[in-house]
């Protein structure tokens, strides 16, 4: 009696060790694809890490000159109106030269810069003046030579003793 | 599998140029003779193993130690000439059940067996399609019915239906194979 499973075991066991040779081109053409894919994927990768390469060194050197560019400092309002008033003396000036001289042979820069000068000078000393101590006296003012000295071993210490001093005054208040 | 088996696999999957070679030259007749079971033609045969060998080196790192290897190489040449059938003919597998005018025949009916590979590979080409790819995935290759199925896109219960129907198709077949050659025997003794 033949059963399904015998049948199938029976067909099964005939088909087990079929084998047939393949002809030569059909292996050339597998190591031919299998190699070109090989190349496909390394020109990707290589695409692939330039193209990141690339937009990371790019990345870099944007944010490089972001970073180096120069930014503007705002001025103080203060400092904008003394040049502002600076340069409005000067054009002050410069026009008043202008119609003094009259007749061209020197310039109005030439004229302006002088008198700005002049007016630094004036506020320096006024300064001076103003901080200047009311009352200095003068002490121990006379020189070697009006003594009548002569040169001798003991010179240096008296040229020290000689030395002008200058007395600053200041306050005193006494506590009782 | 044995050692060197698995070391040369291992080597395939670094992408070894003669691994790939080597398992080729040893695996490729048992492939090749698959793909001509399943396949009209040589030609296509061929196509078909090219195509699967490429789907081998390309997946090889799925493959896993503890399975056998050239069962997974089996599957692998059956999936591509189903696909390749597929995408020649567009042939539903599910047509040929009711094309099909198979002659119910006992499997008791045959005492003995005594047929040749050929003839058996001859009467198992006479089956229709549908019933020739169930039959020869499931008897010959050992799919599942889940597996059938699941390849050829047609219900578990079709698969084994076709299946049964293959198998008294096929004994049809080889019982009036084995009355021919009776005959022509009786007659080669007759003179």
């Amino acid at each position: 009696m033949m059963k399904e499973d015998n049948f199938d075991q029976y067909v099964r066991a005939q088909f087990a060790s079929e084998a047939a040779a393949p002809p030569s081109h059909v292996e050339t053409a597998i190591f031919n694809e299998l190699a070109a894919g090989a190349r496909r994927t390394k020109l990707y990768r290589l695409g692939l890490g330039v193209l990141i390469v690339g937009i990371g060194s790019a990345g870099f050197f944007l944010n490089q000159e972001s970073v180096t560019t120069a930014i503007p400092v705002q001025q103080s309002p203060v400092q904008v109106e003394e040049v502002q008033q600076v340069k409005a003396q000067e054009v002050e000036v410069a026009a008043s030269d202008e119609q003094t001289i009259g007749d061209g042979t020197e310039t109005a820069v030439s004229t302006v810069q002088p008198r700005f000068e002049e007016e630094e000078a004036k506020i320096a000393n006024e300064l001076f003046e103003t901080e200047r101590p009311q009352r200095m006296e003068r002490a121990g003012a006379k020189s070697m030579n009006e003594l009548g000295t002569e040169p001798s071993s003991q010179a240096p210490a008296l040229q020290v003793e000689s030395v002008e001093t200058w007395v600053m005054p200041a306050n005193v208040t006494v506590k009782e | 599998m044995d050692a060197a088996e698995i070391h040369i696999i291992e080597l395939c999957k670094k992408g070894d140029s003669s691994a790939q070679r080597a398992v080729y030259a040893r695996y490729s007749p048992m492939m090749f003779s698959v793909a001509l079971r399943y396949t009209n033609t040589r030609i296509d045969a061929e196509d078909v193993l090219q195509e699967s060998w490429i789907k081998v080196f390309r997946h090889i790192k799925s493959f896993g130690e503890h399975n056998s290897f050239e069962g997974w190489l089996r599957r692998i040449v059956v999936n591509t000439a189903i696909t390749h059938y597929r995408r020649n003919q567009k042939h539903q597998f599910q047509f040929d059940i009711d094309d099909v005018h198979a002659t119910p025949r006992d499997i008791e009916a045959f005492k003995e067996l005594d047929f040749t590979k050929d003839e058996l590979a001859h009467a198992i080409e006479q089956l229709p399609k549908g019933y020739g790819m169930v039959f020869k995935m499931y008897v010959i290759d050992g799919f599942k019915h889940k597996e059938i199925a699941e390849e050829l896109g047609i219900d578990l219960n079709t698969s084994k239906s076709q299946l049964s129907r293959a198998r008294k198709y096929l004994q049809d077949v080889l019982h009036t194979m084995s009355k021919r050659a009776q005959k022509e025997t009786d007659s080669g003794l007759q003179p």
